[in-house]
């Protein structure tokens, strides 16, 4: 399986047959989750109605760790194994984690306003999730900042694998600091604090948002391999110019 | 009807911080798609172009023009 995919049209046929089907799931899953989420999920006894935004928040902030958690893995699997498709991985995942740590943000704000009284403060949990935000830009930065694209790859590889300490960070911050934001209530020992009401929109978001990333990876990802072949076929033709 | 509407998005005087949550779930969500597709639209019709391109180069080359 490791090395089957190593060949890029072996993949892109893969990608091919899966994709309708990531795609449909992604439909449905998100379907069921709004529709759960919002009309059909009781609101919390001291929250109100402001914990529908859970529905959006944690499942994004799940996929910011989670996606950047792929990302050292692909990075390090390119860097020691020299996997082609390990790079593409990381590249295509940094913009759809971005994104997830912009959603994670922007949703815990409009959260934090009126359950905390502000719209940010800079306790532990916030800022290394800012942290993280620059970790995804300064890898897709420095990914773009050479002319000679393996050495883009390398350098960001080495900052991604390094970066990898803020998430565990992140995870247990609320543990370690004294935080506004509060501890975790889904992942933790002794299993979920939240009523299963409650939880079941959240896991299905979270399977939602789940599918939405191998669709969108396999997009981004199908791009980067024809990317390739063009730039490939460029050098040709400027080797065949040059005889 | 306009009743239960209403009472939908005031979400218990919470409206102007759930809904505009949902407003940048939507947008970053079908942004991050809408991007995605039409990149790989732009790629494939570039590879498409260059293809074609050095396909006559090399029709030239064969029948000598």
């Amino acid at each position: 399986m490791f090395n089957y995919f190593a060949n890029p049209n072996r993949f892109l046929k893969f990608a091919n047959v899966i994709q309708p089907w990531i795609a449909w799931l992604t439909i449905i899953l998100f379907s069921m989750g709004l529709f759960l989420g919002l009309f059909n999920s009781p609101v919390d006894y001291q929250q109100g109605e402001t914990v529908r935004i859970m529905y959006v928040h944690v499942p994004s902030a799940w996929m910011a760790l989670f996606c950047y958690t792929g990302l050292s893995i692909s990075c390090a699997i390119a860097l020691i194994w020299k996997h082609p498709l390990a790079e593409l991985v990381a590249k295509a995942t940094a913009p759809i984690g971005a994104s997830f740590t912009v959603l994670a943000l922007v949703t815990g704000s409009l959260w934090g306003k009126p359950m905390w009284g502000t719209w940010w403060v800079w306790d532990a949990r916030l800022t290394s999730m800012v942290i993280l935000l620059f970790l995804y830009l300064g890898y897709i930065a420095l990914n773009n900042a050479f002319e000679n694209p393996q050495r883009g790859a390398k350098s960001s590889s080495i900052l991604a694998i390094v970066g990898f300490v803020n998430v565990p960070i992140i995870k247990f911050s609320v543990d370690w600091w004294n935080t506004l934001h509060q501890p975790a209530s889904v992942i933790k020992i002794g299993g979920p604090a939240i009523h299963p009401s409650i939880l079941e929109p959240l896991l299905i978001m979270g399977l939602a948002f789940t599918t939405y990333y191998l669709w969108v990876l396999l997009i981004r990802i199908k791009r980067l391999i024809i990317i390739n072949k063009i730039r490939a076929l460029q050098i040709r033709q400027a080797l065949g110019e040059k005889k | 009807m306009l009743q239960s509407l209403k009472l939908l998005f005031d979400m218990g005087e919470y409206g102007y911080f759930v809904w505009p949550a949902y407003g940048v779930f939507l947008i970053v969500l079908f942004g991050l798609m809408i991007e995605s597709l039409h990149s790989l639209k732009k790629a494939k019709k570039d590879l498409a172009t260059l293809t074609i391109n050095k396909k006559e180069q090399s029709d030239d080359w064969v029948s000598g023009s």
